[in-house]
């Protein structure tokens, strides 16, 4: 079919600069070159054999199945006496439809409903691991927490007899150093072991405390002004003619947890040792607090470290020591 | 026409038999009312103008299927109208021509009129949109593949040139396209611009106008 030539001069007034060529600007030029890659897309398909549709005998072209990916895997399942009625595509797609509105809205439910807490779980307490002490790091918290005792018996009577045994019941003011559900549960703490002398009733008193000092990571921060203020809030009697307090700081699975280890600690210190005549506090050790830090360090684990104070009233050892 | 156009389906066909043929060979034999050879161009091209058509509708299957089914009976029809002409476009540039023209007019149909813009189709036709008048769009469309053709005894455009254009038209900026060549994106849009002068003179000298009326 032959085809009209545009004169040289094609541009108008509207188009000066497409003189000689066909007026189009470079959009669209771009556009008709997607167009012919699209055709020659189409055309590979061809070629390639991608299109396996079969045209069925209708009044219209039955559309193939389509080569192309479907958006829902259910239309490869529809069966074919459906998929030859008209509108089969419809029904499914609305069949989809409706079941993806189900499941949005069954996960939306879900997601609004309370989270199912168990009534058999206990509740996690997340430690907060402090700082090891003296490099032992890596211990695991006791199950069992750190018991708060009352005054308990020194000895036998056969051993310390005459000595009275002050058993006081309730603990002046560890208990409430404890603390309650605290989720920062120390992996470290203080055992105090008070051992005073009431000269005056003539009762000897064991008190083994826990008290958390502030600085309870270190058992150097432990002052000894401290150390003795907590011995003597825990005696049963307020004025002690002597008293020698001994802490323990470490890993709490290594401390005393029980009377009988904290007697077993006792003993081990050899508190008999002390004057027997004198049932004085201070024996054979005097005042020097070293010699009953090693003492007693002697007898507990590597890892604790044990500090030592004595007080004696009046300056001096009392009457009834002398 | 004064009577309804023939289908494909008035007679019983076996399109598997003409397998062997080209689609240029099916196209004159369609042309000439052979309704196998027209299915077996149906055969081969409806797979990737229904992907085609998804591709530009986002998959929505119901107006993918009644555009197919409206483009292949528009083919047909311009078939035994003698509007195609296999001399001037493949068979496949003018289903694709029948097609977009279709597609279009969906697009208008359903859309709103302020955000359609003018398209190349309106240039080339002025048949507002009818399907049945695709032939000038085929053919436009059918040049413009031949500039981009590679094969010819004298190619129109380079080969650098023809990357160019097809990479400029699927969306790269200049100044990717200049590093990729490693050239200045200044020299880039100049041999940018040259091409599409090319391809702009090749049209004109095709005999495409503005006022597509006078073909």
């Amino acid at each position: 079919m032959p085809r009209k030539r545009i004169p040289e001069k094609a541009g108008t007034d509207h188009e000066p600069h497409f003189q000689g060529e066909f007026p189009m600007t470079p959009e669209q030029l771009q556009r008709l070159v997607r167009m012919a890659e699209e055709i020659e897309a189409l055309e590979r398909s061809a070629v390639e054999g991608t299109s396996e549709a079969s045209t069925e005998q209708s009044g219209r072209f039955r559309l193939p199945d389509p080569p192309a990916p479907i958006p829902f895997s259910t239309k490869l399942n529809t069966p074919h006496t459906l998929a030859t009625h008209a509108g089969s595509r419809r029904v499914w797609s609305r069949w989809v439809a409706a079941a993806s509105v189900a499941l949005i809205g069954t996960i939306g439910w879900q997601a609004l409903q309370p989270a199912y807490i168990s009534l058999r779980s206990k509740p996690r307490i997340i430690a907060q691991r402090p700082a090891a002490l003296n490099g032992t790091a890596g211990v695991t918290p006791s199950q069992e927490p750190v018991a708060v005792r009352g005054v308990e018996a020194v000895a036998p009577a056969e051993v310390t007899a005459p000595v009275m045994v002050a058993t006081a019941q309730t603990p002046s003011m560890p208990v409430a150093e404890q603390p309650e559900c605290n989720t920062t549960e120390p992996l470290f703490a203080t055992v105090v072991i008070a051992v005073a002398l009431d000269a005056d009733s003539g009762c000897r008193a064991h008190h083994k405390v826990i008290h958390q000092f502030p600085g309870w990571a270190s058992a150097e921060s432990i002052h000894r002004s401290d150390l003795l203020r907590v011995g003597l809030e825990s005696l049963p009697f307020s004025s002690p003619d002597g008293i020698l307090v001994v802490s323990i700081t470490g890993p709490v699975e290594d401390l005393p947890h029980t009377e009988q280890e904290a007697e077993l600690k006792l003993a081990c210190t050899d508190m008999r040792r002390l004057d027997p005549v004198t049932n004085a506090l201070v024996g054979e050790f005097g005042h020097d607090e070293a010699k009953y830090a090693a003492a007693m360090q002697s007898c507990v684990a590597d890892n604790l470290t044990v500090e030592a104070a004595t007080m004696m009233a009046n300056s001096g050892m009392p009457k009834a020591f002398e | 026409m004064s009577s309804p156009p023939a289908t494909p389906s008035s007679q019983p066909s076996n399109p598997e038999r003409r397998e062997g043929e080209t689609l240029v060979q099916l196209a004159a034999a369609a042309a000439k009312g052979d309704r196998q050879a027209f299915e077996a161009i149906h055969r081969r091209l409806s797979g990737g103008l229904y992907r085609l058509f998804m591709d530009r509708t986002n998959g929505r299957v119901e107006i993918v299927e009644d555009l197919c089914q409206r483009t292949w009976l528009a083919v047909w029809e311009s078939l035994q109208a003698g509007r195609y002409d296999p001399s001037r476009s493949a068979m496949t540039t003018f289903v694709y021509a029948v097609g977009y023209k279709l597609w279009l007019q969906q697009l208008r149909t359903f859309s709103r009129p302020e955000t359609l813009v003018p398209d190349v189709a309106d240039r080339s036709d002025a048949s507002d949109g009818d399907p049945h008048d695709a032939a000038g769009l085929a053919e436009l469309l059918q040049n413009v593949r031949e500039c981009l053709n590679a094969s010819g005894p004298e190619p129109l455009l380079t080969e650098e040139e023809r990357g160019i254009v097809r990479a400029s038209a699927a969306g790269a900026s200049d100044r990717d396209l200049a590093r990729q060549l490693n050239i200045a994106a200044s020299t880039l849009n100049a041999r940018k611009q040259s091409a599409f002068q090319k391809i702009r003179r090749y049209l004109a000298k095709k005999g495409h106008r503005t006022d597509s009326t006078e073909r």
